[in-house]
């Protein structure tokens, strides 16, 4: 059975031959997007971590304030 | 069963036109009630245009009122009418000759107050265009509500407000009622909630008696929340320190009104905060910008102290005043030092990345990703709906049409986290040169659906991996359909 291309796909592969007719660098060519994003991951993994124990204390805080006036 | 009365007048006349009528409706005779049903209302439509007209309609059923009606006021000795009075505010163009004129009301309609015959706390349900007011250049959350005046049928324009009576609702009640009417009118995800519903969700975290009110702690208005279907995430100041006015402030970019609690040694109030004034040169001036890398700052448009605008059941709708002195618009000076000490987000359930994790994967995404080298460039991220989002990218013309094509047929969830990338000279002209699209549905990774960095193009998933490649950029117009401008710009 023949795959249906979706749009994005049809889109990119045409701006990919265009750039390789135009020879044309690749997209951030001179950085290992692997790494960053790893890096990234790590980094957002220990922010999330601490958000968490702000939110707790965070609702711990909210559990003490009376709203009346 | 009383027929119809109705009539129109100035503002200068209506404080006295109201006074007869609670007179003659209500019969309230004691000459310091009726003073001070009269201060009440000529406080609250001080800052409304002098050249205003208003309709009063009589006997008007309000929903709100005679929830509490029944619930409440029906149980006393005294005897409280369960009918309204309704004040509909239009431009100057209405007299009595074109009141029937269809078209012209609706040119002319800017909202509704419902009066209770509650006194002296008489200012009930009302949704007012911010245009009725004196000063109106503020951006905000606002929603089309279905209404009548003089028997047409009409769309009020604004946030939802109500003061508080002071038995069975408090500002604790009024804030929540305001949040969950202007959700339950503007998504159908949602119900409306009225003060019964209100004290019966809390019944089960309750100890005392509900009726008449007392206030409600802050942590009930997160439960009641939660319990109607939101996602609810709270913020307080002293946990999330200096990220904490930031985070607000994505959260407001995002036209998500949020309810803020303020707090002195004596005072818990709480209170909407629906939007903000418009980015003035002068405030963007002084964000100051953080150096990324060396070759790289960032001015971070959450650091731009433009004032909020509140909806407090205190004071008429669309208060303005800055994040640190969120109630200087009190007359009282023991509100002055009050400040928010933390703030109840109600986000739509299926938003598992929340406003501070967008904003920290934009800053190392551009921070690691070596564009913009040798630039100063401002930043904004906002949560919009990827529905609103394509229609604003159908819509653009000034965005590369091979980039508009590729960003209309990624496949987006239903809420997108977006941080615009404007060089430095940009921003106030509305114009980005950058994007970073994120999936706000990914709780653990970052997914990103789509994002421009000069002229490259990037997206990663873990379905279908990452893809880069070089497109043709230039300056397009920013996304600015979160909250809408009442100025005159």
């Amino acid at each position: 059975m023949a795959t249906i291309k979706n749009n994005f796909d049809l889109l990119v592969e045409k701006l990919e031959a265009q750039a390789n007719a135009d020879g044309s660098a690749a997209a951030f060519q001179d950085i290992n997007l692997q790494e960053v994003f790893i890096e990234i991951e790590d980094s957002l993994e220990q922010y999330r971590a601490e958000t968490e124990k702000k939110h707790n204390d965070s609702k711990m805080e909210l559990a003490n304030i009376i709203l009346s006036i | 069963m009383e027929n119809i009365t109705t009539d129109l007048v100035s503002k200068e006349d209506l404080t006295n036109k109201i006074e007869e009528w609670f007179k003659g409706f209500y019969t309230i005779n004691s000459t310091s009630s009726l003073q001070n049903i009269k201060t009440e209302v000529s406080g609250f439509i001080n800052n409304l245009k002098d050249n205003l007209m208003f309709l009063l309609e009589y006997p008007y059923v309000d929903k709100l009122y005679r929830d509490t009606f029944y619930s409440y006021y029906s149980s006393k000795t005294i005897d409280y009418s369960r009918n309204c009075v309704r004040v509909s505010i239009f431009n100057p163009s209405v007299n009595d000759p074109n009141l029937f004129d269809t078209e012209e009301i609706k040119k002319a309609y800017l909202g509704f107050i419902v009066l209770r015959p509650t006194p002296p706390k008489v200012i009930g349900r009302n949704v007012i265009n911010p245009l009725a007011f004196i000063s109106h250049d503020i951006n905000i959350c606002s929603l089309k509500i279905n209404t009548t005046a003089n028997y047409h049928k009409l769309l009020a324009s604004g946030f939802p407000h109500s003061t508080q009576d002071g038995e069975t609702i408090t500002c604790a009640e009024t804030t929540l009622w305001s949040i969950v009417e202007y959700f339950s009118n503007k998504y159908s995800n949602y119900s409306p909630l009225l003060p019964s519903e209100i004290h019966q969700i809390l019944s089960h975290f309750s100890y005392v008696r509900q009726i008449p009110s007392s206030g409600l702690a802050a942590a009930q208005l997160s439960f009641a929340l939660k319990k109607i279907g939101f996602g609810v995430k709270i913020y307080a100041r002293q946990a999330f320190t200096s990220e904490f006015e930031d985070i607000l402030r994505i959260y407001v970019e995002s036209g998500i009104p949020v309810i803020g609690v303020v707090q002195n040694a004596s005072i818990g109030h709480a209170l909407n905060i629906v939007g903000r004034t418009s980015y003035s040169k002068e405030e963007y001036d002084k964000i100051v910008p953080i150096p990324a890398r060396p070759d790289l700052n960032i001015k971070n448009i959450a650091k731009c102290n433009t004032k909020l605008v509140f909806v407090d059941d205190n004071y008429p709708p669309y208060q303005t005043a800055e994040i640190t002195s969120p109630t200087s618009y009190y007359s009282s000076p023991i509100w002055h030092s009050c400040t928010i000490t933390s703030f109840i987000v109600p986000l739509y359930p299926k938003v598992y990345m929340e406003g501070g994790e967008a904003r920290k994967i934009a800053l190392d995404l551009l921070t690691r990703l070596n564009a913009f080298k040798n630039r100063t460039v401002a930043i904004k991220t906002f949560l919009t709906s990827s529905r609103s989002y394509k229609d604003y990218l159908l819509k653009l013309t000034d965005i590369d049409p091979t980039l508009k094509n590729l960003l209309l047929c990624l496949s987006m969830p239903k809420f997108i986290w977006v941080t615009e990338i404007f060089d430095e000279d940009q921003f106030l002209n509305n114009k980005c040169e950058g994007l970073i699209i994120l999936d706000a549905t990914e709780p653990k990774q970052f997914h990103i659906i789509g994002s421009v960095f000069e002229d490259n193009f990037l997206k990663k998933d873990t379905n279908s991996g990452v893809k880069a490649l070089k497109i043709n950029t230039t300056t397009f117009t920013s996304y600015n359909n979160n909250l809408t401008y009442y100025g005159d710009n």
